[in-house]
C-alpha cells in the first residue's frame, strides 16, 4: 500500500503546466452536477454533457498512441513526461522487445516493453527515444478505478483496426455498467486494435486500459488502472507473471514457398510439429484433417480451427508420391 | 486491417500468426445477440445501470427536443413491403435522398411520409461511390433538412439519428471528424488477390518512403531492402510516399523482378526484388466475426470518398436519414453501420455538392458503376486490423 503511494510519485512528478490543464478539465460547478444525474434531462444537459466530452478529448487525444509489437497492432496512452505507455498485456507480450509507438500526429518512436502481467492483461512500455526537441512527452494521469460508479460517464480512444494516418483516434462514449477489481466494463464499443487503449473519466483520467470483447455491445472490457499502480514496481522492472487469458494459438512450423501456387512448404521450423512429422522443404500439402488443401491460404484458415494437442492427418505429395502423416498440433510459441 | 498493416502484416509463417485482438469471452454467436437485443429494445429499464445509454429510453428521450425539427424531414423507404431505408428531404418538391445500395434492383420504392401517406417513388439519380440515390415522389410542400456544416463538427459533439417517430433511432457522439478516406484507410476493399507483395513496413520519408520494418525471408529481405532506406523509384514510378509505393507494388504481381532505387545513408543504391505473393491473413475472419458482434453491419460498407466517424448503433435500415447535431442541423447523411465501433455518414458538404446532379438525372447507376455492370453492392470486405 505504502509502496503504491510511492509508485504514485510518477504521474504525480508534474509541472504547473500540467496541474493547469488537469485543473481545466474539471467539470464546472453547473457542470459537475448534470454528470452526477443517471441520465440527461434536456438539451440543456445534452450541452453541458458534450461541452465536457470535447474539452476532454482535445486535452488527452495527444497521449494516445499506436503500437507495433512484432506482428501484432495495438494501442496505448502515454502516462508520464518521461514516456511510459500503459497498454494491454497482450500487446506488450513479453518484457524487453522493440515497440514501435506511433503518435497521434502518425510520427513513429522506438520503445521497448517492459512488464506484462498475463493474468489482469496488463503491460507496460517505456518509450526510449528522447521526445523531440528536448521536450517531453504530452502525458495523462492516471485516475483511480476503485472509485469508479455504476452509470458514470466514460470515453474510449484508441485505434480500431490500427493506427490509421488521417485519422484521429476514433472516440466512443459510454457509462461504466460493471466495476470489480479485475475488469470494468463499459458501452463504449471496442473491436480488435483497441486493444491497450485508454478508458478515461471526464475528469480527462485514464481509469482504464481496453481489453476483450464479449458478443453484445455493451461488453467491453477494461482493465482497472489501480492495478497498474498496484504492480507498478513489477511492470518497470521488467517482470512477466500469470497465466494468460487467451487461448495458446494452433501451430503449425511450416512457411510457404513464395512462388508456389500450390501447398508446397518452403521451410521447416526445427522443434515444430512439422520438422516432428518428418515433413520438408519442397513437400506438397494436399489435404489436412480429411479437407482438401490447394494453396497456403486455405492450410492458415483449416489450422486456426484446430485446438493445441489434435492429431490431424496430412497428406502430402513427395516427389509426386503421396505421403500420409499424423501431426500433432502444438501451441504457437511465445 | 488498412494496407499499410497488411504491408506490416507476416510473411506467411504459421509460427507467426500473432494476432492482438480483444479475446472473444462469450460463445453466443452475434446474430442471436443481434436478435435479442433488437427484442428487448424499448424493454430496457431506464433505472438500469448494467445496458449501455444508447439504448436506454431515458436517455433517448432527452434527445427528443433535437430531433423533432428534423424528422419532419425524414421519410422511411420501402422495397417490396420490407424497410430498406430512411430517406432525407432535400427539396420541398418531393426530393429524396436516400441509401442506394439498400434499395432492391428493379423494383419502384415506396416512400411513407411522416403523416402516414404512402407514395410510389422514381430513382432519379445515382451516386455510386458515395452510394446514394436521389428519389422523385409527386408531391409538394415537404420540409427539407436544415442543414449544418460537418467542416465545424469536432469530436465529442452529441449526435442524433433522427427517423419518423418522435423518438431519434440512435444517438452516440462524433467520432472522427469529417475526412477525406485514403485508398489505404478502412473502407477500401483490400488489395486483389494477385498484388505483389514486397514485405516491408514503411514510414514516411525524406523525399520518398522509409523502411521501417523488413519481414524476414520476404522479397525485401532477399533484394537487400534495409530498415532506414528510403525508397525513391520503383521500376519507372518515382515513390514519393508510402502510398505511392503501396499502390505502385500491389500494381504488380507476383514473381515480377522489380528494380528499386534507395537512398541509404546519402548514397543511392540500385536493387531488384523478386516480388511475393501476399501472405493470407488469418487475422480477417477474426476481425470480421469481431466487427459483426452486436450489431448487424450494411451490406455496402466500404468506398465512400468522405466520411464523418461516429458511434450510433445505427441499424443498416436505418441509414439514409439524416445525422444531427444539438442544433437539429443535418451535418451529414448516415450511410452505414461499418463495424462494431463506427457508424458513417457522407458530410452534409459533400452530400449537397452531389444534388443538383442528381436530380438533374445526370448521374445514374450506369455512369457511377464503376466496375460492375449489375446493381449489385460493391464489395463489402471491411479490414480492420489485428
Amino acid at each position: 500500500m505504502r509502496l503504491r503511494l510511492s509508485l504514485l510519485c510518477l504521474p504525480l512528478l508534474l509541472t504547473s503546466l500540467v496541474w493547469a490543464q488537469t485543473a481545466a478539465l474539471k467539470p464546472t460547478p453547473t457542470t459537475r452536477p448534470v454528470l452526477l444525474k443517471p441520465s440527461p434531462d434536456n438539451l440543456a444537459d445534452l450541452r453541458a454533457l458534450q461541452t465536457q466530452v470535447e474539452a476532454v478529448v482535445s486535452k488527452v487525444t495527444p497521449a494516445v498512441v499506436g503500437l507495433r509489437v512484432e506482428r501484432g497492432q495495438g494501442s496505448g496512452v502515454i502516462i508520464s513526461d518521461d514516456g511510459y505507455v500503459l497498454t494491454a498485456g497482450h500487446v506488450a507480450s513479453k518484457p524487453n522487445i522493440d515497440v514501435r509507438v506511433v503518435l497521434a500526429d502518425g510520427k513513429t518512436v522506438r520503445g521497448k516493453t517492459l512488464g506484462v502481467n498475463h493474468a489482469i492483461d496488463s503491460g507496460l512500455i517505456k518509450i526510449t527515444d528522447p521526445p523531440p526537441g528536448g521536450g517531453k512527452w504530452p502525458f495523462v494521469q492516471m485516475g483511480f478505478s476503485g472509485q469508479l460508479y455504476k452509470a458514470q460517464w466514460c470515453i474510449a480512444l484508441g485505434h480500431p483496426g490500427g493506427f490509421k494516418l488521417g485519422r484521429s483516434a476514433p472516440l466512443r462514449l459510454g457509462r461504466i455498467l460493471d466495476t470489480r477489481g479485475t475488469f470494468i466494463r463499459t458501452d463504449c464499443t471496442l473491436v480488435g486494435g483497441d486493444s491497450g487503449g485508454p478508458l478515461f473519466d471526464l475528469d480527462g483520467k485514464v481509469v482504464g486500459i481496453h481489453s476483450r470483447i464479449g458478443s453484445t455491445v455493451n461488453d467491453n472490457l477494461h482493465v482497472p488502472v489501480d492495478t497498474f499502480r498496484d504492480t507498478w514496481e513489477r511492470l518497470a522492472k521488467g517482470e512477466e507473471w500469470g497465466e494468460p487469458m487467451f487461448r495458446a494459438k494452433p501451430y503449425f512450423g511450416i512457411e510457404e514457398d513464395d512462388m508456389a501456387t500450390n501447398c508446397r512448404i518452403g521451410d521447416v521450423f526445427p522443434g515444430s510439429p512439422a520438422e516432428k512429422a518428418g515433413l520438408t522443404t519442397g513437400d506438397v500439402i494436399t489435404s489436412f484433417g480429411g479437407q482438401k488443401v490447394e494453396n497456403f491460404s486455405a492450410l492458415v484458415l483449416l489450422l486456426a480451427g484446430r485446438k493445441v494437442g489434435e492429431e490431424v492427418t496430412v497428406q502430402i505429395l513427395r516427389d509426386d508420391k503421396p505421403i500420409t502423416v499424423k501431426v500433432v498440433i502444438a501451441a504457437r510459441p511465445r | 486491417m488498412n494496407a499499410h498493416l497488411i504491408r506490416h502484416h507476416c510473411r506467411t509463417q504459421l509460427a507467426r500468426l500473432v494476432v492482438i485482438v480483444a479475446c472473444i469471452v462469450s460463445s453466443l454467436s452475434a446474430s442471436a445477440q443481434q436478435q435479442q437485443r433488437q427484442r428487448s429494445r424499448g424493454q430496457v429499464n431506464p433505472d438500469d445501470k448494467t445496458t449501455g445509454f444508447k439504448e436506454n429510453p431515458r436517455m433517448l428521450a432527452a434527445f427528443n427536443e433535437v430531433v423533432a425539427a428534423p424528422s419532419r424531414s425524414v421519410v422511411r423507404v420501402r422495397c417490396d413491403g420490407k424497410d430498406v431505408a430512411l430517406g432525407t428531404v432535400v427539396g420541398a418538391d418531393g426530393w429524396i435522398i436516400t441509401k442506394y445500395s439498400e434499395l432492391t434492383a428493379g423494383v419502384a420504392p415506396i416512400v411513407v411520409m411522416k403523416d402516414g401517406r404512402t407514395l410510389l417513388a422514381k430513382v432519379i439519380g445515382v451516386e455510386n461511390r458515395y452510394d446514394l440515390a436521389m428519389l422523385k415522389v409527386d408531391t409538394k410542400n415537404l420540409i427539407p433538412v436544415q442543414w449544418g456544416e460537418s467542416k465545424a463538427a469536432i469530436v465529442g459533439e452529441l449526435l442524433a439519428s433522427p427517423g419518423v417517430g418522435v423518438e431519434p433511432v440512435a444517438v452516440g457522439v462524433l467520432s472522427v471528424a469529417a475526412r477525406a478516406v485514403k485508398s489505404r484507410d478502412l473502407g477500401h476493399p483490400p488489395p486483389p488477390a494477385n498484388a505483389g507483395y514486397l514485405g516491408v513496413g514503411l514510414d514516411e520519408g525524406e523525399g520518398g518512403a522509409r523502411v521501417a520494418e523488413v519481414m524476414v525471408n520476404s522479397a525485401a529481405d532477399k533484394a537487400g531492402l534495409r530498415v532506414n532506406d528510403v525508397v525513391t523509384l520503383i521500376a519507372d514510378t518515382p515513390i514519393i510516399d508510402s502510398e505511392t509505393m503501396v499502390n505502385t507494388i500491389r500494381n504488380h504481381r507476383p514473381g515480377d523482378a522489380v528494380p528499386i532505387k534507395v537512398m541509404r545513408e546519402g548514397k543511392e543504391l540500385d536493387l531488384k526484388a523478386t516480388l511475393g505473393k501476399r501472405p493470407p491473413d488469418p487475422g480477417l475472419l477474426r476481425r470480421e466475426y469481431q466487427n459483426h458482434l452486436g450489431s448487424a453491419l450494411s451490406e455496402r460498407r466500404t468506398g465512400f470518398p468522405q466520411i464523418l466517424q461516429h458511434d450510433m448503433i445505427l441499424r443498416p435500415d436505418n441509414c439514409g436519414g439524416p445525422v444531427v447535431d444539438l442544433d437539429g442541423k443535418a451535418i451529414g447523411i448516415n450511410i452505414a453501420r461499418a463495424g462494431r465501433v463506427e457508424s458513417y455518414a457522407i458530410p452534409a458538404e459533400a452530400v449537397r455538392a452531389l444534388i443538383d446532379d442528381l436530380k438533374s438525372g445526370k448521374l445514374t447507376a450506369a455512369t457511377t458503376q464503376p466496375t460492375s455492370s449489375t446493381t449489385k453492392p460493391a464489395p463489402t470486405t471491411t479490414m480492420p486490423a489485428k
